[in-house]
């Protein structure tokens, strides 16, 4: 196991390196010169030279993607934001990715719950009622914008759900982790922990929907081929009732796919995220990367895709590592 | 497509409603014109905000113009970028996938990681990297959505070129002497076109929604074009008082992109028999 972390650690590397190459060089290479940006266009020739100087922008752009690479890896350094004046990104950043990162977090449990339910319901009543109504709504999930059903609940639940931000503004608490509920767990405050968890319901809703959806399809054509399989049939033969033939012998083997949709879901969620934020007013990286492109705020969209990047990079191998606990043949396959 | 398949696929009742709809739809953005008497881009002070009526009958947006011209309008522009942006993953996915699968060892390896390298990116943020390098426009996003999209084409080539060049007529093919080029593009390939239709058809929708995700971050088409997810931005603005615009714009962009599904769905049960219905 050890060798098989080491070799899949090894790998992610030269793949980071090239995440983060991309990345910086197309949200360097914007239209227009970001010296405008900081300075407008009135300044003199000799004050933009000496701006260029110091910020790096006259070097080849290799040198200064190793630049902004050290200033992050070493001292989690992303530079200051030429719009908000002098704010430093990455401390924004800080403020904004656990928002994200619950909001995901959130969204991938409901998803998961309720596509392995559906799907489970689907593939143990095949032909019936629930069966094709699940696959209808799975269908309909996938086709529908996260942003729009955002909306849509909006205007369904948004008297009974609050929503707008993930906590009440009044509420002045200690944020030693940025996550809402844990915050306000933390601080003792159960009051703000049911606000908190209020505000978080209709958009993790959304968010998870389509997730959910294709979580509910795979998991209904796994467990129907796990079902007609021979050991399953053995099983029932033994005199096992229904509930134990689904639940203890088809479903943990028919999971095995799904963890790996589950991975593959985060980087849609973390995307979606992205949308579902600006919608219901979440103050996470999907907001500010909003907000920094209606400012033409470039150095400040670089860093949060930047960091939403390398997120998904580092789940990406958290889920190839799970997955191998779960299927031995990957960690003693061929390399 | 022959005519077992074709039989197959009409009489797949989901897939035939998923086909009138997007009849319907193109058939409404071409036709438009001669169906509503207003001008799309027509705006009137007096006429802000309406709900639906028999004259607007989808109401009006805040500039006073007629929601349901400018919907069938922004069909055009929507469905130009859907088909557009897969064309575009179509043409560069297809020869990147089927040359790595053909060739094998190292080219195979490096076209590969190539492959996965765009894989590595949430769809979503690498339309936005994309867009904000190359500014707002039709184009841009045709191209930013097209990136997205090249992955499972290179994917879907690679694997069925593995799978067919091993087969007999290939190597019959080799034996009469053809060249590499040959075998590949014209022996292969049109062998390995059924799962890429079906991919195309679905990743037509998928197109439209990273599109509107795009234009609704604001990162899309010039403002003011009648697209939908322009659309849906801009009625996003004033739901709260007016939920119109943001309503059908949304639920064109849903409805569209259920059809392609619909239909993909149905093509790949009748072009792709190992495929089970359940």
């Amino acid at each position: 196991m050890t060798a098989y972390l080491l070799r899949r650690l090894l790998a992610a590397i030269p793949l980071l390196v090239a995440v983060s190459l991309v990345v910086f060089v197309l949200t360097r290479s914007v239209p227009g010169d970001p010296v405008d940006a900081m300075l407008g266009e009135k300044a003199t020739p000799q004050v933009r030279e000496e701006i260029r100087r110091k910020h790096g922008l006259d070097r080849p752009i290799l040198v200064q993607y190793a630049i902004y690479m050290k200033g992050l890896l070493l001292r989690g350094d992303l530079g200051v934001s030429y719009v908000r004046k002098n704010q430093p990104i990455a401390e924004e950043i800080r403020r904004r990715l656990p928002a994200t990162i619950e909001l995901t977090l959130a969204a991938m449990i409901l998803s998961i719950l309720g596509g392995v339910l559906f799907g489970v319901l689907a593939a143990v009543k095949k032909g019936s009622f629930w069966d094709y109504a699940s696959m209808l709504a799975a269908l309909i999930g996938v086709s529908v914008p996260v942003f729009w059903l955002g909306l849509l609940l909006m205007l369904a639940f948004g008297g009974a759900f609050a929503s707008g931000g993930n906590l009440d503004p009044s509420f002045d608490i200690e944020r030693p982790t940025g996550f809402a509920l844990v915050d306000t767990l933390v601080a003792g405050e159960p009051r703000m922990f049911l606000d908190a968890l209020r505000r978080l319901v209709l958009p993790a809703l959304a968010l998870a929907t389509i997730p959910m959806a294709m979580i509910a399809r795979i998991t209904r054509s796994s467990m129907l081929e796990v079902l007609g399989s021979d050991y399953v049939r053995t099983a029932r033969a033994k005199g096992l009732d229904s509930e134990a033939v689904v639940m203890r012998h088809a479903l943990r083997n028919a999971l095995v796919p799904i963890v790996t949709l589950v991975g593959l879901e985060f980087g849609y969620l973390l995307g979606g995220a992205v949308l579902t934020e600006t919608v219901f007013d979440w103050p996470g990286m999907g907001t500010y990367i909003m907000s920094s492109v209606s400012n033409r705020d470039y150095l400040a969209i670089q860093g949060a895709v930047m960091m939403l990047c390398l997120v998904f990079v580092a789940v990406n191998l958290l889920v190839d590592v799970i997955y191998a606990f779960v299927d031995p043949r990957i960690r003693y396959g061929p390399a | 497509m022959d005519r077992r398949k074709l039989r197959v696929l009409l009489r797949h009742r989901t897939a035939m409603l998923g086909l009138a709809l997007l009849v319907v739809i193109a058939a409404l953005a071409v036709a438009v014109r001669w169906v509503s008497p207003h001008d799309p881009d027509e705006m009137s002070a007096a006429s802000r905000e309406l709900g639906p009526s028999a004259s607007y009958w989808f109401g009006t947006d805040n500039s006073g113009r007629d929601i349901f011209t400018r919907l069938w309008v922004g069909a055009r522009v929507s469905l130009l970028i859907g088909v557009a942006s897969v064309v575009f993953s179509i043409a560069i996915g297809v020869p990147l996938g089927a040359v790595a699968g053909y060739a094998g060892g190292r080219t195979d390896m490096l076209l590969s990681r190539l492959v996965d390298l765009l894989l590595s990116f949430p769809g979503i943020l690498l339309a936005i990297c994309i867009a904000a390098a190359m500014g707002t426009g039709l184009r841009t996003v045709v191209i930013a959505v097209g990136v997205v999209g090249i992955p499972q084409f290179a994917r879907q080539a690679r694997a069925s070129v593995l799978q067919l060049r091993e087969l007999e007529f290939v190597a019959a093919s080799r034996a009469l002497g053809a060249g590499h080029a040959r075998i590949l593009f014209l022996d292969i390939l049109p062998n390995a076109l059924g799962p890429l239709i079906v991919l195309a058809t679905l990743g037509v929708g998928g197109a439209i929604l990273t599109a509107a995700g795009l234009s609704f971050l604001g990162l899309g088409v010039e403002t003011g074009t009648p697209e939908w997810g322009a659309m849906l931005h801009d009625g996003y603005g004033y739901w709260r008082r007016s939920a119109g615009l943001a309503l059908f714009s949304g639920l064109a962009i849903s409805t569209t992109v259920l059809a392609f599904n619909l239909f993909g769905d149905g093509l790949r049960d009748a072009l792709d028999p190992r495929s089970t219905r359940g």
